[in-house]
């Protein structure tokens, strides 16, 4: 940390100065550069064009010259005159001299070269056809006569003048339009090289280098320095000739930084010369152009070489003397930090650091007064946390239930946080092993209630709801009831704490087990019984039925008026055990579920009128009025089960007969709701009986009860009769309810579900209305039928030996029947006629019979 | 975090700047060509050539920091339009340098305008030559780089028995001048010279005199579309193998008349299409991506494109578009690779250094090149056997005397 801070203060002191300084530097030495590079260049630019102006003005004055002499008279006439000589006092000699010439040729028509200054080997030899024919003289007078135009040939070797380099300008001299010969003029290239060699402004390493190209490759025809004896020897391929030459050779003109013949890095302005065909290139060694702006560099370098060592001096010295005592402070802080708060830092340095150090000792004295406070303060506190941690697990380990705590998310289980004694126990799992990964328990869950479990696990985990599941566990192979209770709170980072309890529930879950057995024991129990009843009832009443025929016999035969007597109250006798039986066996059918209602249309004025007939002869018996009162609004056709809804009227009419001594009886039909397909019908039976009190009401509808059993007594009964009707109502979406006044009266208001019979309805249902209360169902209708057609036919010829045997029914009757059997009696109407016949009114069985022949008849 | 804040800003900012910086104003390139009458075939063929070089040019990133922008003006083949058009140029659009005129009547009219406004005028042509303005350079070939080496070369080539065919006016006149120099000096045979109205298409007196006389090759300095008159005819008398020189007949002219059913028909120039270097496959292919691959290039074409080059190097390295200053020294110096070879200014006579090459036509139109000049050749606008004040006395003697110095 310390050495990290000397660094920083190194680095902040070198920011401050050395760092600024140097980035100044740098810019202003690039500037300088800069400048100095444009100031070079500028430079060499003006000497290159100065040299090109020089030569081009050389050459042109040379031109100029040589085009003056072919117009010169005196030419004219040394060429004109056919023995022409060049006296001692030519008239060109002063010319020739003035200019510097190396030589000065005339040439005739021909070729014939008839005078030269110098007298060189070509004076005297034709140059079409001598020696000299190939040399760039010969070629350059041939164009000259050719074109009658001046030429200038390129700088070659010439073998008259010692095959030194040679330039030569031929003019054609015309006489009357007519080139009679020409005047040639050899440069001295003495005079050309002066310019070049001028290293006027070019510095210690500055030169001109001239070359010429010379096929495919480039000669320099002056000297170099780098290259002894260059001149007109040293020849470079082009593709290998210097960057600036091979430019200007191809015809450009520029300048800048490159490369020159030797490689040297140069500054360098490149120029051709068309005349020459020569590329011209001034150049200067980068080194020496820049030489400025290096040692100026060199210099900055180490001035600020100098900067950084005094820099980094200052923050060392720095570094030794405050640091040293912030050195010594932060060590004292440190073995404080250690703990050893015994410590005293020493009082050094300047007096800022001695108050500092002060303060310090001060503090620490401070913390260690408040740390030893503190610790007292500890020991008491974990005191009692131990003390309370021991109670809580005593308790969890007391507790009979497993208590857990799980840290989940809302997408994962998660993991325990907590597991008591109780919970490792029940899942028979270690602490360890749970803690580590909570599925140790929740994989013993019994394999066929896992989906259960995962899938309440889930959403309980996302809608967060108490999470309350009982089911199988399968501990180390054994199967165990546990109901798992938790409750969720939400983290506030996002995370959720499930606190729960696990219950070994495996004992609760065995008794409630024997308790559904026993249940359906009882339940079955119960269904033996009924059918036991149903079926004992109709095996009693056959033997019934025997001894109600055979005593009505009796009493017709001739008998004693004590016989009589005796008959007629066992017949009475007989009749009212038959009553009860049939009320056992509708009680028993209902209880055990055999009684299916049918769906058949019937009017409601036919049954009431069937009703009242059939009671008419208790009813006169005993003086009664009977007044039936239907709601004109009610459809007189219904759809309905017809043979229970009389059934329950029998009952509750038969009762009223039964408890009342005087007075009327009343039954009303009404609406009591509907809508456009069904109607709720109620009914009313209201009488002027006995009556009964109010708490009496819930015994009336105890199946084997009356309101008093004295009431037993008095008027018998079984009193299943509101049983079974109470019964009946509820299977057809009704009520029964009653409502009395001791001495006063009852009512028994019911009603029961219909349908109404509409036009489309009828159509389907049935082929025409019977008008008789009686539905000849379609095939379709089958379902309502509850006896099936063999069984109907099994019936009748059971009942035709009883009934013929007791001479009850007159034969033709009885053979009518077996007619309409043998048609197919439908189901229904036999069920009826069946119920008619057990119950001996047959009167009303025969009367439906008559009908029913009579409908039959008809088809 | 907060650093970077800082350094997002700072570079905004310096964008800002940057953005905020005006573009400099364009440097302004006058372009005086008859884009309408007779003359606008042929003229708006440089006027393409003059747009790539400023094209390019722009796309190098212009000149001194600043874009270059094309002025275009129409001299509708009228001399006096021209030099109307140049005044406005000048003066009112204030363009730094005029590319003006085909015809030596335009340039003559347009010449006086540019002296007065002491302006630059590079004019791209091959003429008759006895003419130099300071205020001109000139790019095209003078007569020593055209006419007389071509004439020569038939001459040594073909024969020396001429016949001369051109247009009445002032090229052809002093062309033929010229050559009959040559003719006398070499010694030849001038076997007829006829002069056609500008526009002629009746040259039977002509075809006469060659199925008469037949002369060893024609030297045709006819201009314009006399020439397919001549051609037609020429083909027509089956004189389809009758050597013949045309010194005003480039590729585009070649094709549109129908020179090439003409076996032996010969073209000279400093500059063909289909030279086979580097610098001019670049500047062809250039050529015709901008313009379309069915374009052809000519000399003068190049010869604008290579003044356009010229002339930016020179304003480059004055480090000012200002046309007195150029006219000083900077232009006079310069010389670059061009298509046709080493393009460099003569500052003695104001005129470029240029190859002279005779093309032999193939069937295609194009130039087969058969001789060229072993180097580019001084640019002569005075031909040096004469000196200027003869050459001047000649030209009023043969009623010429229009010329000025």
């Amino acid at each position: 940390m310390i050495r990290r801070f000397s660094l920083r203060l190194l680095l902040g002191f070198l920011l401050l100065v050395p760092l600024p300084l140097g980035a100044l530097a740098w810019l202003y030495t690039h500037s300088f550069e800069q400048s100095l590079r444009a100031t070079a260049l500028d430079a060499l630019v003006s000497i290159a064009n100065k040299k090109t102006d020089q030569i081009n003005t050389y050459l042109n004055e040379r031109l100029a010259d040589t085009e003056l002499l072919a117009r010169s008279r005196a030419v004219r006439n040394l060429l004109s005159s056919p023995l022409g000589q060049i006296s001692e006092d030519n008239q060109l000699w002063p010319f020739f001299e003035r200019a510097g010439y190396h030589d000065l040729l005339v040439i005739d028509a021909d070729g014939q070269v008839f005078e030269s200054i110098r007298r060189e080997p070509d004076l005297g030899t034709n140059l079409l056809s001598g020696p000299y024919r190939d040399s760039a003289l010969a070629r350059a007078f041939k164009e000259a006569m050719a074109l009658l135009d001046t030429q200038l040939t390129n700088a070659e070797p010439y073998a008259a003048s010692h095959r030194r380099p040679a330039i030569f300008i031929v003019t054609p001299v015309l006489d009357a339009g007519l080139p009679i010969g020409a005047v040639a003029l050899q440069l001295d290239l003495e005079e050309l090289m002066r310019v070049t060699s001028d290293g006027t402004g070019l510095g210690e390493s500055g030169e001109t280098v001239l070359a010429q190209r010379d096929g495919n490759s480039a000669l320099y025809v002056g000297p170099l320095r780098h290259v002894a004896n260059a001149s007109f020897r040293y020849r470079v391929a082009l593709p290998e000739v210097a960057e600036p030459m091979r430019a200007a050779l191809a015809g450009d003109h520029g300048q800048g930084l490159t490369g020159d013949y030797a490689g040297v890095p140069i500054i360098a302005v490149w120029r051709h010369l068309p005349a020459l065909r020569w590329g011209m290139v001034v150049k200067m060694d980068t080194a020496e152009a820049f030489a400025p702006v290096h040692s100026l560099r060199e210099r900055t370098l180490g001035g600020l070489a100098l900067l950084l060592l005094t820099a980094t001096l200052i923050a060392l010295v720095y570094d030794r003397g405050v640091l040293a005592s912030i050195r010594q402070l932060l060590d004292a802080t440190r073995r404080i930090a250690a703990g050893d708060l015994e410590h005293q830092a020493e009082l050094r340095g300047c007096t800022e650091f001695r108050e500092l150090a002060q303060s310090f000792n001060r503090m620490a004295a401070r913390i260690r007064h408040e740390q030893e406070r503190l610790e007292e303060r500890v020991a008491q506190r974990t005191e009692e946390l131990q003390r309370s941690q021991a109670a809580y697990e005593d308790l969890t380990r007391r507790l009979p239930v497993g208590v857990y705590s799980l840290r989940g998310s809302a997408t994962e289980i998660g993991d325990f946080t907590y597991v008591s004694d109780r919970f490792c126990e029940l899942m028979r799992v270690p602490r360890e092993i749970l803690l580590a990964d909570s599925s140790s328990a929740f994989a013993q869950v019994h394999p066929d209630a896992m989906a259960g479990f995962l899938a309440l696990n889930c959403q309980r985990m996302s809608d967060l709801q108490p999470f309350v599941w009982e089911g199988p566990f399968l501990i180390q192979g054994r199967q165990r009831w546990f109901r798992i209770e938790s409750l969720p709170s939400a983290q506030t980072n996002g995370s959720v704490l499930w606190n729960g309890v696990l219950s070994d529930i495996s004992a609760r879950k065995a008794i409630e087990e024997a308790l559904i057995e026993a249940k359906q024991q009882a339940e079955a129990a119960s269904r033996a019984k009924s059918d036991f009843l149903a079926t004992m009832s109709h095996e009693i009443r056959t033997p019934l039925n025997a001894i109600l025929g055979f005593s009505q016999l009796a009493m017709e035969d001739g008998i004693t008026p004590r016989q009589r007597e005796l008959l007629e109250k066992s017949h009475e006798a007989a009749h009212s055990l038959l009553g009860i039986f049939n009320d056992i066996l509708d009680y028993a059918k209902i209880e055990t579920g055999r009684i299916a209602l049918e769906r058949r249309p019937f009017t409601l004025r036919g049954l009431l009128d069937d009703l009242a007939t059939s009671f008419s002869g208790r009813l006169a018996d005993k003086g009664l009025d009977l007044q039936i009162d239907i709601d004109p609004d009610l459809p007189d056709e219904l759809i309905g089960d017809p043979l229970q809804l009389s059934q329950v009227l029998k009952h509750l009419l038969g009762n009223a007969i039964k408890f009342t001594e005087r007075g009327h009886i009343q039954i009303k039909a009404f609406r009591q709701a509907a809508d456009d397909a069904q109607i709720l019908l109620g009914f009313s039976v209201c009488d002027t009986g006995i009556g009964f009190r109010d708490d009496q009401v819930e015994l009336l509808f105890q199946p084997f009860s009356q309101a008093d059993s004295s009431i037993t007594r008095r008027y018998g009964g079984t009193g299943l009769g509101l049983t079974i009707s109470r019964q009946l109502v509820a299977l057809m979406g009704g009520e029964l309810s009653a409502q009395g006044e001791a001495g006063v009266g009852a009512t028994f208001r019911f009603s029961v579900r219909v349908e109404m019979l509409d036009a489309q309805a009828l159509d389907s249902t049935r082929e025409r209305p019977d008008g008789l209360g009686l539905g000849f169902d379609g095939p379709s209708h089958a379902p309502l039928a509850s006896i099936d057609p063999d069984e109907a036919r099994e019936l009748l010829a059971a009942l035709q030996p009883i009934l013929r045997d007791a001479g009850l029914v007159p034969d033709p009757l009885l053979a009518r029947l077996r007619a309409l059997a043998a048609r197919e009696l439908p189901p229904g109407e036999l069920r009826i006629l069946l119920h008619e016949i057990e119950r001996f009114n047959h009167e009303a069985a025969l009367k439906r019979i008559a009908r029913l022949d009579a409908v039959l008849r008809e088809r | 975090m907060k650093h970077g804040h800082r350094l997002t800003l700072g570079l905004a900012l310096l964008l800002l700047l940057g953005a905020c910086q005006p573009t400099p104003p364009p440097i302004r390139v006058g372009a005086l060509y008859s884009l309408s009458g007779t003359m606008a075939v042929s003229e708006r063929a440089l006027l393409d050539s003059l747009r790539l070089a400023i094209e390019e040019l722009n796309a190098a990133g212009g000149l001194l920091g600043h874009p270059l922008e094309l002025v275009v003006a129409d001299g509708r083949s009228d001399p006096e339009i021209a030099a109307s058009e140049a005044e406005r140029l000048i003066a009112t659009e204030g363009v730094s340098v005029l590319f003006a005129c085909w015809t030596s009547a335009c340039r003559k009219a347009v010449r006086p305008v540019v002296e007065r406004h002491n302006h630059l005028m590079i004019y791209a042509v091959q003429y008759e030559g006895l003419e130099q303005s300071e205020h001109i350079l000139y790019t095209g070939a003078a007569p020593n780089q055209q006419l007389i080496p071509a004439t020569r070369w038939a001459m040594e080539h073909l024969g020396p028995r001429l016949l001369l065919v051109g247009s009445d006016y002032v090229f052809p006149r002093v062309a033929h001048l010229m050559v009959r120099d040559l003719i006398t000096a070499q010694k030849g045979e001038l076997l007829g010279d006829f002069y056609l109205p500008l526009g002629s298409q009746e040259v039977n007196a002509v075809i006469e005199t060659i199925r008469t006389r037949k002369p060893d090759v024609v030297i045709n300095t006819l201009n314009g579309d006399s020439n397919a008159a001549l051609f037609d005819a020429l083909t027509k008398a089956g004189l389809t193998h009758q050597p013949l020189l045309s010194l005003s007949v480039s590729e585009n002219e070649m094709r549109a008349w129908g020179g090439q059913r003409l076996r032996r028909h010969y073209a000279a120039w400093g500059y063909f299409q289909s030279l086979d270097a580097p610098q001019n496959r670049r500047f062809v292919a250039a050529f015709r991506a901008r313009f379309g691959a069915e374009r052809l290039l000519s000399d003068p074409m190049e010869a604008t494109y290579v003044g356009a080059h010229l002339w930016a190097r020179a304003v480059a390295e004055e480090g000012d578009a200002d046309p007195a200053r150029l006219n000083a020294a900077a232009l006079l110096r310069q010389s670059l690779s061009a298509p046709s070879g080493i393009a460099a200014v003569d500052g003695a006579s104001r005129h470029l250094w240029r190859m002279v090459r005779i093309g032999q036509v193939d069937t295609a139109g194009q130039f087969v090149e058969v001789f060229a000049s072993g180097a580019p050749l001084r640019p002569r606008p005075w031909p040096s056997y004469l000196s200027r004040a003869q050459w001047i006395e000649r030209l009023s003697a043969a009623s010429l005397g229009w010329v000025s110095p």
